[in-house]
């Protein structure tokens, strides 16, 4: 357990069948990583925006103690305030999720925050480890088919945590009745124009099919509406169990799944 | 003058490949082909001839209004299907305002031409080809310093999507990501958890989604070559390489590599034992699943996981259309079965009509390990 003081920020989280408020499961996953790190006195927790409480008791069933309220209001931008609070009270790593699920969710805000704090950020982290005397962090970015890559980054540092992490512990009610909600009231901050947005209810999108573009008409209509055919499939048959065995073999090391 | 070597009683193939006498022989020289006569002596029909003075033809920009910036992913140094629709975006875009695209390739290179560049800036730095976003974005802004485009492209795919967040931070931007649909006037993304769509003026940033826009088709363009110093940037997050995984921790969706087993499979400790040596993870179809041998998580199928592997290697499954649903997103499909006639082996790049029983073991065998 690394002796460094971990602020995650945490947001409100959707239910993606009920919509119920709940834990955003990338912030969730952002505070079980600081419990993993550091001791619960250790951890911050600070949400920006309207304050919900009974959403913010069930990141403090986690076993927190507290979280820091910044109050913004509705539509406003959190930024401004989030800076300006964590530049007065830094710790040396802070975490966030990817995504906001409960507003326009860009995932611009952790990137932004980190070139205002002048912090390197590292993105889509599945593992930390900290080396205090080295003011060294250890991230593990989670990439495409399970691999995993092992940045290193100095102290402090900003990481988003991505779906890859460890599941975050359950939230107990008792914790989340103790927990204290501290509520700092920020001044309203006047933004230059922004990009304005006209929000609609999502409309599912059809796939894009790849149109063919030479061939006759009824080659086109074809490629368009047929499932993907394999063709050039192989069949061997009548072969002895070694020799179908080097058959496999032979495929997966062209394939280049086998070191051959 | 045009002057046909073919007469009008010779056969030669038609465009679509059949041999027949030429119907428009006679008409040759009233064809509107500008007077093209393919390379092998042969009188080709109008619209061939068209098509292929289009392939040929390079459109040149030589005073745009403004520049559009796109910068495509190139993974393994190559253009992507989703680099190819950012460029045909970019294309899209400038053409509305009467712009020049400019190519940003960082550490790759393509037939940028085609895909409808009219300027590239190659910067073929050794860190490009590893992980190094933060020179990437100083790459980026120290080009929108020199150009000034009006619009900055990338790809909102895992580096694309960090590399153009970081961008707008230092260039204090907010970017339009995620976006899936890009008119000249309008663009659209989607937020709140996917259940709203966002819809504005599309902003100087814009982060394009993959599948959401067709790629540049049609004339060729002249993707010139300019010259542009290269950034440097201090790297903080440092690449300490690739860490070893389990092949059998990661989860069954993710898996490059995968063995399934079904009813035909009786020995189930050297099924196992062959997919360790594989390093492949291990999935089955409903009824080893129902019979216990399996976990519940790894069941593929319409009600069980869908997994996207590179190869996917059943033993002893006939493949019910449920089981065939889950495994359609794979790249390679391979099935050891005794019934030459069972779906799978219809929808398999190679199929072995052999006894599952016997062939696991001498496969352990041949990989060097224990058998069972």
């Amino acid at each position: 357990m690394a002796d460094i003081g971990v602020t995650v920020l945490v947001s409100r989280g959707l239910h993606p069948r009920s919509n119920r408020p709940r834990r955003a499961p990338d912030d969730a996953r952002a505070v079980e990583l600081a419990l993993r790190l550091t001791a619960s006195e250790h951890v911050r927790l600070v949400h920006a925006g309207v304050p919900d409480e009974p959403l913010l008791r069930q990141y403090l069933g986690m076993g927190i103690s507290k979280v820091t309220v910044l109050e913004v209001r509705e539509g406003d931008d959190i930024l401004p305030v989030l800076s300006t609070y964590l530049r007065e009270d830094p710790t040396e790593l802070i975490l966030t999720g990817r995504v906001a699920e409960a507003s326009e969710g860009s995932g611009f805000l952790p990137y932004a925050l980190a070139h205002g704090l002048q912090r390197p950020i590292a993105a889509n982290i599945c593992d930390v480890s900290v080396d205090k005397a080295a003011q060294q962090a250890r991230l593990v970015q989670a990439l495409p088919r399970g691999e995993r890559r092992v940045l290193s980054a100095p102290l402090p540092v900003l990481a988003t945590i991505c779906d890859k992490a460890p599941p975050c512990r359950q939230s107990a009610f008792a914790a989340a009745r103790r927990g204290v909600l501290t509520l700092v009231r920020a001044g309203r901050v006047v933004l230059p124009d922004e990009i304005s947005w006209r929000e609609t209810p999502a409309r599912g999108r059809p796939k894009r099919t790849r149109a063919a573009l030479h061939g006759s008409a009824t080659e086109r209509l074809r490629m368009a509406t047929q499932l993907q055919q394999r063709s050039g499939g192989r069949i061997l048959q009548g072969l002895s169990p070694e020799d179908a065995a080097a058959a496999l073999r032979g495929y997966l090391i062209d394939e280049g799944l086998l070191d051959g | 003058m045009f002057s046909s070597e073919s007469t009008e009683g010779e056969a030669e193939p038609s465009p679509s490949g059949r041999r027949r006498k030429n119907p428009r022989a006679r008409f040759a020289e009233d064809s509107s082909s500008g007077g093209f006569r393919h390379a092998d002596g042969i009188t080709w029909t109008g619209e061939i001839l068209r098509r292929e003075a289009a392939e040929s033809q390079v459109l040149v920009v030589e005073d745009p209004a403004c520049f559009v910036v796109a910068v495509p992913d190139l993974p393994g140094g190559l253009l992507s299907n989703h680099d190819r629709e950012l460029l045909g975006a970019a294309r899209r875009l400038a053409d509305a305002i009467n712009g020049a695209v400019i190519v940003l390739a960082l550490g790759g290179r393509g037939d940028f031409g085609a895909v409808g560049a009219d300027r590239v800036v190659l910067q073929q730095q050794i860190e490009f080809l590893g992980y190094a976003p933060e020179l990437r974005a100083a790459s980026i802004c120290a080009a929108a310093a020199q150009f000034e485009p009006r619009h900055i492209l990338l790809c909102d795919s895992l580096d694309g999507g960090d590399v153009g967040r970081r961008v707008a931070a230092n260039l204090s931007e907010q970017p339009a990501t995620d976006v899936h649909r890009l008119a000249t006037d309008e663009l659209c993304r989607t937020g709140r958890g996917g259940r709203s769509d966002f819809s504005g003026a599309p902003p100087r940033i814009i982060l394009v989604r993959e599948g959401a826009v067709d790629p540049h088709v049609g004339v060729r363009r002249e993707a010139r070559v300019i010259d542009s110093p290269p950034a440097s940037a201090t790297a903080k997050v440092r690449d300490e390489g690739m860490a070893a995984v389990d092949p059998g921790a990661i989860p069954l969706g993710e898996a490059p590599f995968v063995v399934g087993a079904g009813n035909g499979v009786r020995d189930w400790a050297s099924f196992h034992a062959l997919a360790g040596a594989l390093g492949a993870a291990v999935g089955g179809s409903r009824v080893a699943c129902d019979s216990g041998y399996l976990e519940r998580d790894r069941q593929i199928g319409a009600s069980g996981q869908s997994i996207s592997a590179l190869c996917y290697l059943a033993f002893g499954i006939s493949g019910a259309i449920q089981h065939l649903q889950g495994i359609e997103a794979c790249e390679r499909i391979v099935v050891v079965n005794t019934d030459p006639h069972c779906p799978l082996a219809k929808r398999a790049d190679l199929a072995i009509i052999a006894d599952v029983q016997t062939v696991i073991p001498a496969l352990i065998r041949q990989l060097g390990g224990r058998d069972g």
